[in-house]
């Protein structure tokens, strides 16, 4: 985040923990989701940002370990019933390994990110009174 | 005409949890392997402990112990891969084991309305009156996901 600590900006909404910076590029605005929150997993700092495409999601994690490609996806077992449906496309094989792939929609429900937009209009709305208040020409 | 003369003998896995066996059809089993690694990754199922990797297929591992013996299992010596149906769907799902499994013939007596929803049948063998597992309610899946949903304190409610 420290690289980031110029340009984002400090958002709450009630009820999303996992997102409390939000980043402004031009007239978007990109939400940036601790994945480690987002997963139920022992919270931790962040070191990367990666910026989903096509989403309004940049996501806040550890570190990468790899980088490789998939030759198959397998849908997840119906066993899994939950909330991960939502989080995952499937699982794949690599190296004798099981790794989950991530749905990049599935990070920010669209309730949330109403919600989201609801507490960033609010916070404008706020920057926007003090800033009128503070005028000298008031 | 008797009871007997009209149930018919089935073949059925015999399966052993701790202490206590029990029981599953055995058109029900695709095969019985040694535990392998189990991956693991976030996820919000109950009773539903990672995946294994069999013939380059990903399995769900279900834990049933906790539901069938009242305490978790964490031994095992085996898992049977059994088939599951989703509605018209079937997938493989894996049930650890702590012990041998035996296959045998027996008569099925169907499970009357006051028996948990996870026993199918009853059967008697060696002495002992066996439950025979219906792996459709016993493990989790999308039926049991809207059951939840629908409780007022779901595990899922919770913040």
């Amino acid at each position: 985040m420290d690289s980031l600590s110029g340009a984002a900006e400090d958002i709450s909404a009630p009820g999303i923990r996992k997102v409390s910076h939000v980043l402004r590029r031009g007239d978007r605005s990109l939400f940036i989701v601790n994945g480690a929150m987002h997963f139920g997993l022992h919270a931790a700092e962040g070191a990367l940002l990666f910026v989903l495409r096509k989403t309004r999601t940049a996501l806040l994690i550890d570190g990468i370990e790899k980088m490789t490609s998939m030759t198959r996806l397998q849908a997840l077992p119906l066993s899994f019933c939950h909330e991960e449906r939502r989080w995952y496309r499937g699982l794949t094989a690599l190296d004798q390994t099981v790794v989950p792939v991530v749905h990049p929609d599935g990070f920010l429900s669209p309730e949330e990110l109403a919600l989201l937009d609801a507490a960033l209009l609010e916070a404008d709305h706020s920057a926007a009174e003090a800033l009128e208040g503070t005028n000298p020409a008031q | 005409m008797t009871v007997s003369t009209e149930l018919e003998l089935q073949s059925f896995v015999l399966l052993r949890l701790g202490e206590r066996r029990f029981a599953v059809s055995a058109t029900q089993i695709a095969e019985l392997v040694a535990p392998s690694r189990v991956f693991r990754f976030p996820h919000r199922t109950s009773k539903l402990e990672g995946v294994i990797l069999r013939r380059g297929r990903i399995v769900p591992v279900c834990e049933v112990s906790e539901i069938l013996l009242g305490k978790r299992l964490t031994s095992r010596r085996f898992y049977l891969i059994a088939v599951r149906n989703y509605g018209a769907q079937r997938e493989w799902v894996a049930v650890p084991v702590t012990g041998e499994c035996e296959l045998i013939n027996a008569e099925m007596m169907p499970a009357a309305e006051s028996d948990a929803p996870h026993v199918a049948g009853w059967l008697s063998h060696d002495g002992d009156v066996i439950e025979v597992l219906n792996l459709d309610t016993l493990t989790p899946g999308p039926e049991q996901a809207l059951l939840k949903s629908a409780a007022p304190q779901s595990e899922e409610g919770r913040p």
